[in-house]
């Protein structure tokens, strides 16, 4: 009952925020309604049990994701400059599919029946055989690094081509045409440290969100956690350093070849250890062979995985953020 | 004692709706990021009370990451504003210069 | 002794729901940008606080209550540097508190004003948000106009420049 009452207030915020979000013309007006939906659904998941998909969301969509936006709103303009679209074929054609999807989940079996044949075959077969054969207390990790692992590689890799895609557009030399000069841009407007309590603040609390992302990355075997939540958490830190102390100070304390780096590097981890686990003579990414014994391979196997889907993370969310704060004023 | 949670839970999340009004309607900007900021500090309380609700307390690791996101969002607003006057002096000057 | 614990996280928690909802009412009903800042800042702490520390009490002696300690401190720490952040970009946009000018000092850049109230609306409600904000917001720019005008003056020599 008291699901049923928390999901009712969210999820009709999350219309009342989206209607919202399309209705206005002022971006900045959408990217601030945006963060307050990835807000919600991330309490939405939360109540509904899903403890890493709702670290995930809140860290990635409310924080980074934020921060992003508005350094490309820096870049580009604040008004959204499309003429009103009066045609009625993408507003029957969007209804006609809505309706489509919404009988269609009509026939699915009731959001936590036991009856159901997710919940008969599959979910019992992990809960059952992840202390027998992984031995990690977080089923969803052991699925999501074990037994899944080449999805999750997948993921990997399609973080990695989005980081590319992004560094082909933005580029990785000093742009062309006007740019206010280094020194006079940077003064006042390219950083916090004039004002004296967010620097002192921001600073402090680097150190912590940093480790604090490395706590996450480690403990996501016992608790929520795991590569994708602590990369985005050290790239968090990385970012309050660099919105505090100004671009050039951050792409000194973490370098553009260090972070495109560890872009290459995480997602290369990850294959190597599908191939090692080839050449030791199991299947690829069949961590069991890696060790003495299947368990402690499988350990072994999980920890290296996450620690290349946490490089990879941050290296693309830190790659990003200074590819637009390089990029100054046309 | 689970009701006191509930209750709990239920004021937090009347501030919620209160906060996303707020948002939606307010007429500056600043109204926006301000909801943004409030809505932020009350996910983190509403995750807390839940994991004491529902008696998983290991939950509490998303309410300390959330705590030390919140305030990145309002730092990267700050730093827009305030570069926003540079940008609308260069702007002015290169169509000016055109 | 749990009773009384239990009894002690019920008062807090109580207290800290109200004052939480309190924060979002004054949020919707406060007249302007600076005095939704005030209401929503004050209650997000101290509602928090509340709260927290009632749910401290419930946690045993396990981690929980050091995670709950320190969540409790970065909210702490955060929160109101965040509301500095957001009145100060507020400031720097132009957005003007409601205040009267009556000493001749001025919001930063703008000419000095004799007399009257710097906003001309005249609805009754801005009125009366005046005269209970006047006394601190009349303070709030002479703290911020001394040192604003010293880093305007530096500014506008670089911005004279460009």
């Amino acid at each position: 009952m008291m699901t049923i009452v928390f999901s009712l207030f969210l999820l009709t915020m999350l219309v009342i925020v989206a209607v919202a979000i399309l209705r206005t013309d002022n971006l900045f007006t959408a990217v601030m309604l945006s963060g307050i939906f990835s807000l919600i659904m991330a309490a939405n998941f939360f109540v509904l049990d899903a403890a890493d998909v709702a670290l995930t969301e809140a860290v990635i969509g409310a924080g980074i994701s934020t921060v992003l936006f508005l350094g490309a709103l820096a870049l580009t303009a604040e008004h959204d400059h499309s003429p009103p679209v009066g045609s009625w074929v993408p507003l029957v054609t969007s209804s006609a599919l809505g309706g489509v999807i919404i009988f269609a989940t009509l026939q699915a079996p009731r959001l936590g029946d036991p009856n159901a044949i997710v919940h008969k075959h599959v979910a019992p077969w992990y809960l059952e055989n992840t202390p027998l054969l992984i031995d990690v207390p977080n089923v969803v990790t052991a699925v999501l690094a074990s037994f899944r692992g080449y999805d999750t590689l997948g993921e990997v890799f399609v973080v990695f081509t989005a980081c590319i895609g992004v560094m082909s557009l933005l580029g990785r030399v000093r742009p062309r045409g006007e740019l206010i000069e280094e020194g006079e841009f940077d003064k006042r407007t390219d950083n916090l440290r004039h004002h004296l309590i967010p620097r002192v603040v921001g600073k402090m609390l680097v150190p912590f969100i940093v480790l604090f992302g490395l706590y996450v990355q480690f403990h996501g075997d016992f608790g929520p956690g795991g590569g994708f939540q602590a990369g985005a958490l050290v790239a968090a830190g990385i970012i309050l350093y660099s919105l505090v102390e100004g671009g050039a100070r951050g792409r000194e304390l973490v370098p553009e070849w260090f972070s495109g780096m560890l872009v290459a590097l995480g997602a290369f981890t990850y294959a190597a250890v599908g191939v090692a686990c080839m050449v030791m003579g199991g299947r690829f990414l069949d961590y069991s062979v890696l060790s003495h014994d299947p368990v402690h391979g499988q350990h072994l196997g999980i920890l290296l995985i996450e620690a290349g889907v946490g490089m990879t993370v941050a290296g693309v969310m830190i790659t990003i953020f200074h590819a637009f704060s390089r990029r100054g004023i046309r | 004692m689970e009701w006191v949670y509930f209750g709990t839970c239920i004021a937090i999340l009347v501030t919620m709706v209160l906060a996303v009004v707020r948002g939606v309607v307010g007429p500056t900007i600043f109204d926006r990021v301000l909801a943004v900021n409030m809505f932020g500090t009350k996910t983190v309380l509403f995750i807390a009370v839940i994991s004491f609700l529902s008696g998983r307390p290991d939950f509490l690791d998303l309410a300390l990451a959330y705590a030390l996101i919140n305030f990145i969002g309002v730092f990267a607003v700050l730093l827009f504003f305030q570069s926003r006057g540079v940008r609308r002096a260069a702007e002015a000057e290169r169509d000016a210069g055109k | 002794m749990d009773i009384l614990l239990d009894i002690a996280s019920t008062v807090l928690l109580v207290t800290g729901g109200f004052f939480v909802f309190v924060g979002g009412f004054g949020v919707m009903r406060m007249p302007e940008l600076y005095t939704r800042m005030h209401a929503a800042s004050l209650t997000d702490t101290g509602g928090a606080a509340l709260i927290l520390v009632g749910l401290m009490l419930q946690g045993g002696f396990t981690l929980v209550p050091l995670k709950l300690a320190a969540i409790f401190l970065f909210l702490f720490l955060t929160s109101p540097t965040a509301s500095y952040a957001l009145a100060n970009a507020a400031l720097l946009s132009g957005v003007k508190p409601p205040c009267r000018n009556e000493t001749g000092k001025t919001f930063p850049g703008e000419p000095p004003v004799a007399d009257g109230p710097k906003q001309s609306k005249s609805s009754a409600e801005k009125r009366t948000a005046n005269k209970t904000v006047a006394g601190k917001a009349a303070r709030k720019p002479a703290g911020k106009a001394t040192r604003k005008p010293a880093k305007k003056a530096a500014r506008k020599p670089a911005r004279k420049k460009s």
